[in-house]
């Protein structure tokens, strides 16, 4: 069997990969999304459309992954799909794919990546860099992180079929979101740098890093408590606008 | 006031897109506050106005993450309706608080739209035990349910266009008024919301201070 898939085929999939959690409910998750994405790779792995059919019911129930790493679980299922193994097995393959895959993307992605280019891009826009500049930079190297790993979850995934658990342990992944975390960090220091730069006069400034402060203080509480501060002020302003 | 309607109507497009975007289709970073704000006072024809109000909407996003199934505000739609109604307001600084406290709000309306949705996602493509589905049934479902996410984004996107600009109208009609406040106040938020994220990034606060260090060198030098 190959190691890998053909171009065309692999375009399609990834196509279809980024609509995986286009269905998503409560109830089978990304379920249907997997399906969905699994579509084309079935259908050149299996005799007929009726095989497709309940191949599709099967891979329609309850599934879940980070959106950008549903493609290892693709590329494996697809893999025992065409090496035609027991239904049971790739049931239990999924089941014990699936918190895995979730807990890794959340923590790769959503808790350091993404917040690492946003903090980035904050910090560009508060260096007044023009609009199109802050945008254009961050969705360009965001989106490039973000792609590279649904690629290469695809090829990992159908090279490794069922050893992709042991692949996903053995890849420097752990260390790699270490690093962005670093990055991360990084960014969010300089950002608040800047923005206390913002301030006109010393007396702005050292407000300004007394705000910072208490936010490093107050941790996950500055959200609502700066969400209060800026809707009285809000409100204040518009009653200050009739006298 | 109200945009013309070749800005409207792109405006809702990009509504619809900022919607999908946060879950069902690509998650580009288009949801973010960040991008859809700005997005929206590029097409009223003032970006930077719409990047202000993206800055600050986006520091209050930071830490808010999207993991397992969770509720959480959904910040996109209403981005785009706060940077357009920003943009077409200025240059009443205050209206900056105005338009970020809506947010804030109609976040949770947002929210609880998507909610909604799931539960109806979950009518529209349960089998109850069926053990086939032809290739056509499932991208029926399955694209109907992107497409209803998509119309969800876009009337959010349209009421908040119908309530928002009037009210920044009506509340701030001064110019300048209390402009170097509004601005000052939400710099200090955004400063606040940075800081915070030092917790995000799993308390690295050696390194965010050498950042820190590192901007002030920059602010020094610029």
């Amino acid at each position: 069997m190959s190691e890998s898939l053909p171009r065309a085929l692999r375009v399609r999939v990834l196509m279809r990969s980024m609509l995986v959690q286009g269905s998503w409910n409560y109830e089978t998750l990304l379920g249907t999304g997997f399906a969905f994405a699994l579509l084309p790779m079935l259908r050149r792995s299996l005799d007929d459309e009726e095989e497709v059919s309940r191949a599709l019911a099967r891979h329609a129930e309850l599934f879940n992954s980070h959106p950008y790493l549903a493609t290892l679980a693709l590329g494996a299922v697809a893999r025992l799909e065409a090496e035609r193994t027991p239904e049971q097995v790739t049931t239990r393959f999924k089941n014990a794919l699936r918190g895995s895959l979730g807990a890794l993307g959340d923590q790769l992605f959503w808790r350091s990546w993404r917040p690492f280019c946003l903090a980035f891009g904050l910090a560009l826009a508060l260096a007044a860099a023009p609009w199109w500049l802050v945008l254009g930079t961050v969705f360009v190297v965001y989106n490039a992180g973000h792609l590279w790993a649904r690629v290469w979850g695809l090829r990992t995934g159908y090279g490794a079929g069922l050893e992709v658990g042991r692949v996903i342990r053995e890849a420097p992944l752990p260390r790699l979101g270490q690093r962005i975390g670093d990055l991360g960090a990084l960014a969010a220091g300089i950002a608040t740098a800047l923005a206390v730069g913002l301030g006109e006069a010393p007396a702005e400034m050292a407000l300004l890093a007394a705000a910072a402060a208490a936010g490093i203080v107050l941790g996950g509480r500055t959200r609502p408590a700066a969400g209060i501060v800026i809707g009285a002020a809000a409100l204040l302003a518009a009653l200050l606008e009739r006298t | 006031m109200w945009p013309e309607p070749s800005a409207l109507a792109l405006l809702l497009l990009l509504g619809g897109w900022a919607a999908v975007d946060g879950t069902s289709v690509g998650q580009l970073l288009i949801s973010r506050p960040l991008f859809a704000a700005t997005l929206a006072g590029w097409a009223v024809g003032a970006p930077e106005q719409g990047l202000l109000v993206g800055v600050v909407l986006e520091a209050l996003h930071l830490g808010v993450l999207p993991v397992g199934a969770s509720r959480y505000p959904e910040s996109g739609p209403p981005a785009v309706v706060a940077g357009a109604a920003y943009a077409l307001a200025a240059p009443a600084s205050a209206a900056l608080l105005g338009a970020v406290a809506f947010a804030l709000l109609y976040e949770r309306v947002a929210g609880a739209s998507v909610h909604q949705l799931r539960q109806w996602n979950r009518r529209l493509v349960a089998l109850h035990g069926r053990t086939q589905l032809s290739a056509s049934e499932l991208q029926r479902r399955h694209l109907g349910a992107l497409a209803l996410d998509a119309l969800r984004g876009v009337l959010l996107t349209a009421l908040g266009l119908a309530v928002l600009p009037p009210l920044l109208r009506v509340a701030y009609p001064g110019a300048a008024g209390l402009g170097a406040g509004a601005s000052l106040l939400a710099v200090a938020a955004v400063a606040a919301l940075l800081g915070a994220c030092v917790h995000l990034f799993a308390d690295r606060l050696r390194i965010y201070l050498v950042g820190a260090a590192v901007g002030l060198l920059v602010v020094w030098i610029a």
